[in-house]
């Protein structure tokens, strides 16, 4: 059975049966809607049961020809990072569509077909083998997130669309020149025409074209993580989106940026990375610094939520970039952490800036009198975000910091005054909502509903089962991420015993051979 | 599930659970419970819990000393390759100590509340948070490992602001609230670095492990040695309010009085005591950095002591009180008297308890009444709370045969053998002994003697039920006799009950000439204050008005507790939210954005540029396409 | 190589393919305009199908063929909107319909 390329292919052939639904058919729309999503998250729940946790390889895999004289092929695939990212997308999605289906905008036919196909997007996205397949993906899911900004955005949504679509399309643009240009390269190497990643890993370019390269991919994965100073498109589009698709967009797709990082950008051009590294360890400590200082001083509570989330995949790259199996692993977990909880906290934000009518955090106060079961979801999720000790986010944080701090001390103890920011800004964004003299409107009227409950219930659980076992997801990322992690930390001159504080077993070294390898991946790695 | 030698370990697991499902149970009951139920759930959780960790201390007793100490393992957290954390308990004298007092005490302070919270809306909701505070006070001393540690520090940071923030509509709670869970994180992250630090040198998070290897991983006196103590000790500090992370205690007196008497005074912030306690093999390792612990409590002890002088809320009066003795715990901490500070902590539970539960019945009767110029008098009408009131200035005064003065006493005379430096900071805690004795005795004398206020009380104070009177009583009691646990001269209970878990114990024993010449001082001292209390506010208010002109600018700068909330203000939070703002505008003006907005420009400027040629005349197109091909075959031809 | 020399072809190809372009420029009725494409695209054909002789490959008639088809297909479309047009009661004339807004 091909699961991945069923998992992809279902969310797409549901967003191609949105054409059969007569123009007025909202139920129709809704069904249809609500059983591929459901379906996707069926199948993707199976492949996660079959997924052999202690290997380190892509499995899966799904390979036909489609050009294969120039290279292409599709190629799809899961490994231990990318299992768990198709998951939190298939989950969010899941649950986005459920939401949509109680309460579905105009056009609905429309928006559920979109909401399908950028879903459809980001799991070809994250399960491609293949560069170009990769890239096509990536611009794929682009056009669904513009029609949904700009058809059902808010006020200055013309403005956020151009924007978003002129960050990401100069960024896709550099990183359709590095996919060419890795296969141009790679063949003068190895004569082999291919953009297939494992094929690809392991090819030993010179330090300057694996500079050139890397560069071209991070720019692209940058801009949509985003980091600063390349967030420029985040506020107006985060801003003017729907909420349901602000949650899908800080849940889902800024996990593409950092996916790329970790599964492209380090173990394909390692010595690039490791040029780059101090440059986005920099930047994603500035982003973690800029973010939390100015979600502290937001006047909406939407902002405040885009502005921390900012923050928070700070901490992802620099776990990334840490080249250190610890902050990897970390780094994979908090993208799942991250994806949950933001979406639990727009959801909440969505609920109550609809319910109140209000948008501005000083406009309202003492909800938690009328909404005490919204007032204890919300304080979870407040928590969460922060990543207090106890929560899954502290978990994945912990990580990261832990691996940052080994080798890089001063940016784990910079990266701690965003954790002390958090807590103030989500006391701000919580207690001026919840707490205080009454404000704004009836704590009754934003109380949770079913459908809300629905939806949060199911974020919830997901946090505090991470919470109290992490290892579900860690276990499963240890041999990939010490694969991928692998070629950097040669590049970066750290011998195994350095990485693995004393523990001796499977050095990293012997990670890198794979059986069934393509003829170029037993090329040498990078002589020191 | 037990390792080593102490098989009822996994009864831990339960005491865990007991409050947890508890409040659990509580808080997921549809509907309006009915009070009694409520009472029965939250109180009786907390009970059972108590009677387990009786059971277990009992097993205790009756093991040999090395087979005091076990643990329990539920699952493999997570295993990282290289980090491996368990979901792990650790039951040793210490925790169970601090068990015993954490649902001890706690059961008793809960039991205070049902009739204390009667009035109040939310009834459910205090319970439910209550008992997640003593879950989560649990995880924090049965933890066998430093991640989980952090994860029961960091909840007992929740519940505290959770119940600094109980009357949430209040701005003033609100913003207590969050200044303790600001502070309290700031604590934490001093501990999250320390176990990174560990992490990195040692590979390892679990005690046991990180004990047996600190010395040689770390090294004695080392620079990483001295680090991984000052980081723990922000987070000691912070959590047990010592300068210059106290700020937040005082504030902390808008929760509900229960939830000061429990974590404001006898549990929570004392687990920056447990904490050095329980790391005590590290803090050997750091000579200087357990110098400046003991130098920071003794400062604290000192600072609190005389701010509590002049405070006129009954609550704030006992907060800087708590401030100050904690300082002594961790003075006592810092020079390596590790079971004495855990005495103090024990005595200090029930007199404060005692103290902060009477000063509830007090507050209680005259109606959230807590300013002592409002109070005298109330002797002759609230008896229970004015004998533990008595019981508990006597205590924490230090006068003989109370309980504060067997563990004061043992701390300052172990300090006098510590060194110079012990000599000193003996000296200062002598000095804030007078203090302690002459503050208390005048909040006993302003509240509970002289004339009444205004000339009587418009309703007659009305005295307590039976389920706040007994918890006071049971724990004056308990303050009055508490200390004979452990008789200089005679017997060091508690201190070989402790030793299996405090292996780097450095052995500090007080002399006969010391442990004399402390007793006769302190006595003096304590003997000094409550005369200068006597004559100052014995007798109503006349003399202290007319007293208070004689020094206003010291007065003043005592009242504003030594300023330290306005230069935190101007120095840290003010910057900081001018940053944010800065920030928030320079988004909105797009700085930084300056090639893409250009790019914006150029674009819609192009675009309207080439419009013009998009006229909707095919006929035009057609020529452009015409002329492009002749121009093209043009170049053809003549490039060739 | 006998028979119809090559310039022949191009001839007659050159010279229907000026006739549609002088078409095309100079009529406003769409259907008219449909004609002279049709003979541009013809032209191309004749030219194809000579170079196909000249080389002896049939590549070019299959081109040829292909260009056909795209010629009907396009005379459908065509034909259709200026079907619809006209149901529309517009005038049949390019010029009146130069916006893309209807």
């Amino acid at each position: 059975m091909p699961w991945v390329t069923a998992i992809i292919l279902l969310p797409l052939a549901g967003a191609l049966s949105m054409l059969a639904v007569p123009p007025g058919g909202v139920v129709q729309a809704r069904v249809h809607a609500f059983l591929t999503a459901g379906g996707t998250l069926a199948l993707t729940a199976i492949l996660v049961g079959l997924f052999d946790r202690d290997a380190a390889g892509p499995q899966y895999e799904d390979r036909h020809g489609w050009a294969t004289q120039v290279g292409l092929e599709w190629t799809v695939n899961v490994d231990g990072v990318s299992i768990w990212l198709v998951a939190l997308t298939s989950a969010i999605f899941f649950l986005a569509i459920t939401y949509a289906c109680f309460r579905t905008p105009e056009r609905a036919r429309g928006f559920l077909g979109l909401l399908l196909l950028a879903e459809a997007g980001l799991l070809g996205l994250f399960a491609a083998g293949n560069l170009v397949l990769f890239y096509v993906f990536w611009e794929a899911m682009l056009v669904p997130f513009y029609f949904l900004i700009g058809m059902w955005g808010g006020s200055d949504r013309v403005r956020a669309t151009t924007r978003f679509v002129i960050y990401t399309m100069a960024g896709s643009l550099l990183m359709l020149v590095a996919i060419l240009g890795t296969a141009f390269v790679g063949r003068e190497i190895t004569g082999q025409f291919t953009f297939d990643m494992e094929a690809l890993r392991g090819i030993d370019f010179t330090r300057n074209e694996s500079i050139w390269l890397f560069a071209g991919f991070a720019i692209a994965f940058i801009i949509k993580l985003p980091l600063w100073p390349f967030h420029g498109w985040m506020p107006g589009a985060y801003r003017n989106a729907p909420i349901l698709v602000t949650v899908l967009l800080a849940a889902v797709m800024s996990k593409a940026g950092v996916y790329g990082l970790i599964k492209i950008g380090v173990p394909l051009f390692p010595e690039g990375a490791e040029y780059f590294q101090y440059h986005i360890i920099v930047m994603a400590l500035a982003g973690i610094a800029y973010g939390s200082v100015v979600a502290w001083r937001q006047p909406t509570l939407r902002m405040l939520v885009a502005y921390s989330s900012l923050a928070h995949l700070g901490f992802v790259a620099l776990g990334i970039m840490a080249f250190d199996n610890e902050a990897g692993q970390g780094a994979v977990l908090q993208m799942v952490n991250h994806g949950v909880v933001v979406a639990a906290a727009f959801t909440i934000v969505g609920i109550i800036t609809a319910r109140s009518g209000r948008e501005d955090i000083d406009d309202l106060g003492g909800l938690a009198n009328g909404a005490p079961w919204l007032a204890g979801v919300f304080l979870i999720v407040a928590m969460a975000s922060l990543a207090m000790p106890g929560t899954n986010a502290f978990v994945g944080e912990f990580f990261i910091l832990t691996g940052v701090f080994r080798h890089h001390w001063w940016a784990a103890a910079l990266a701690c005054i965003g954790i002390a920011y958090a807590a103030v800004y989500m006391l701000r964004l919580y207690q001026s909502s919840m707490n205080g003299p009454r404000k704004g409107a009836d704590g009754a009227r934003v109380e949770m509903r079913l459908r809300d409950t629905v939806v949060l219930l199911p974020l919830i659980a997901a946090m505090g089962l991470i919470a109290l076992w992490p290892a579900a997801i860690v276990g499963a990322t240890t041999g990939t991420v010490e694969r991928l992690m692998a070629p950097a930390q040669i590049a970066a001159g750290r011998p195994a015993d350095q990485i693995r504080a004393g523990v001796a077993a499977n050095p990293p070294e012997a990670a890198l051979p794979l059986p069934g390898d393509p003829v170029e991946a037993q090329q040498e790695v990078p002589a020191q | 599930m037990s390792d080593v030698a102490l098989s009822g370990a996994y009864l831990g697991w339960f005491v865990l659970a007991l409050p947890l499902l508890g409040a659990i149970v509580l808080a997921l009951i549809p509907g309006e419970p009915s009070r009694a139920l409520t009472r029965v759930i939250g109180v009786g959780s907390v009970a059972a819990a108590f009677v387990l960790v009786v059971s277990l201390f009992a097993q205790q007793l009756s093991n040999d000393a090395e087979r005091r100490a076990g643990t329990s393992t539920l699952w493999t957290w997570v295993d990282l390759g290289s980090l491996q954390v368990d979901l792990k308990i650790l039951v040793d004298p210490l925790s169970v100590l601090m068990m015993l007092v954490i649902t001890g005490v706690g059961s008793l302070i809960i039991l205070y509340s049902t009739e204390y919270m009667s009035h109040d809306r939310d009834y459910r909701r205090f319970f439910v948070e209550m008992d997640f505070f003593i879950f989560a006070m649990l995880v924090l001393v049965l933890a066998a490992n430093f991640l989980f540690l952090i994860v029961g520090w960091a909840l007992v940071g929740l519940a505290s602001y959770l119940l600094i923030g109980y009357y949430h509509d209040r701005p003033s709670a609100v913003a207590a609230a969050k200044k303790a869970f600001v502070i309290n994180v700031l604590g934490d992250i001093g501990l999250v670095l320390a176990a990174f630090l560990l992490v990195r040198q040692l590979g390892t998070l679990d005690f046991a492990e990180v004990f047996a290897k600190a010395p040689q991983g770390l090294g004695d006196g080392t620079f990483i040695a001295e680090m991984v103590a000052l980081l723990l000790f922000v987070g000691a500090a912070a959590k047990s309010a010592q300068i210059p992370l106290h700020t937040w205690l005082p504030d902390a007196m808008e929760g509900p009085t229960p939830v000061s008497a429990l974590i404001h005074a006898a549990t929570m912030v004392t687990a920056g005591v447990y904490l050095i306690v329980r790391c005590n093999v590290l803090y050997e390792l750091a000579p200087h950095m357990s110098d400046a612990v003991a130098v920071v409590g003794a400062v604290t002890l000192f600072v609190a002591a005389t701010i509590a002088t002049v405070q006129d809320d009954i609550k704030r009066v006992l907060a800087w009180s708590t401030v100050s003795q904690i300082g002594y715990m961790v003075m006592a901490a810092g020079l390596g008297l590790y079971s004495s500070g855990m005495f103090h902590f024990l005595t200090h539970a029930f007199f404060k308890a005692a103290l902060f539960l009477a000063a509830g019945i007090v507050i209680h009767a005259l109606h959230d009444e807590q300013s002592l110029d409002r109070m005298g008098g109330l002797k002759n009408h609230l008896k229970v709370a004015y004998f533990a009131t008595a019981a508990g200035c006597l205590a924490i005064a230090g006068i003989p045969p109370f309980s504060g003065f067997f563990s004061k006493d043992e701390i300052l005379a172990g300090a006098i053998e510590a060194g110079t430096l012990g000599k000193v900071l003996a000296g200062v805690g002598l000095v804030g002994a007078g203090l302690t004795a002459f503050y208390m005795f005048r909040l006993l004398f302003r509240a509970f003697h002289g004339p009444e206020p205004d000339g009587g009380y418009h309703e007659t104070p009305h005295a307590s039920g039976s389920a706040m009177a007994a918890p006071v009583v049971i724990l004056a009691a308990l303050a009055t006799v508490g200390g004979f646990i452990q008789i200089p001269f005679v017997s060091h209970n508690l201190r070989d009950w402790l030793e299996p878990a405090i292996t780097a114990d450095p052995g500090i024993e007080a002399g006969h000439g010391q442990e004399t010449l402390i007793i006769v001082l302190s006595l003096a001292v304590a003997a000094i204050g409550i005369a200068a209390a006597w004559w100052l506010f014995g007798s109503g208010p006349e003399r202290r008005l007319a007293r208070a002109q004689k020094l206003p600018r010291l007065r003043a700068f005592l009242l504003d507790q030594w300023r330290f909330d306005e230069v935190y203000e101007a120095a840290v939070v003010q910057p900081g939210r001018d940053l944010g703002d800065a920030g928030v505008r320079a988004g909105e003006r797009g700085v930084g954005q300056g090639p893409v907005i250009a790019a914006e420009a150029v674009t819609g400027a192009g675009a309207r540029i080439l419009s013009r040629v998009e006229n909707g005349l095919v006929r035009t197109y057609a020529m452009a396409v015409i002329a492009g091909a002749a121009i093209v075959g043009a170049i053809l031809i003549l490039a060739r | 190589m006998e028979g119809i020399p090559l310039a022949c072809y191009l001839g007659v190809s050159g010279g229907l393919f000026l006739l549609g372009l002088f078409g095309v420029l100079t009529r406003r009725n769409p259907l008219l305009l449909l004609l002279a494409v049709e003979l541009m695209l013809n032209s191309a054909n004749v030219a194809l199908v000579g170079f196909s002789r000249y080389w002896n490959v049939v590549d070019g008639q299959v081109f040829a063929l292909v260009v056909m088809v795209v010629a009907a297909a396009e005379v459908v479309i065509g034909l259709g909107l200026v079907v619809a047009v006209f149901r529309q009661r517009l005038a049949l004339d390019v010029d009146a319909l130069s916006s893309l807004k209807g």
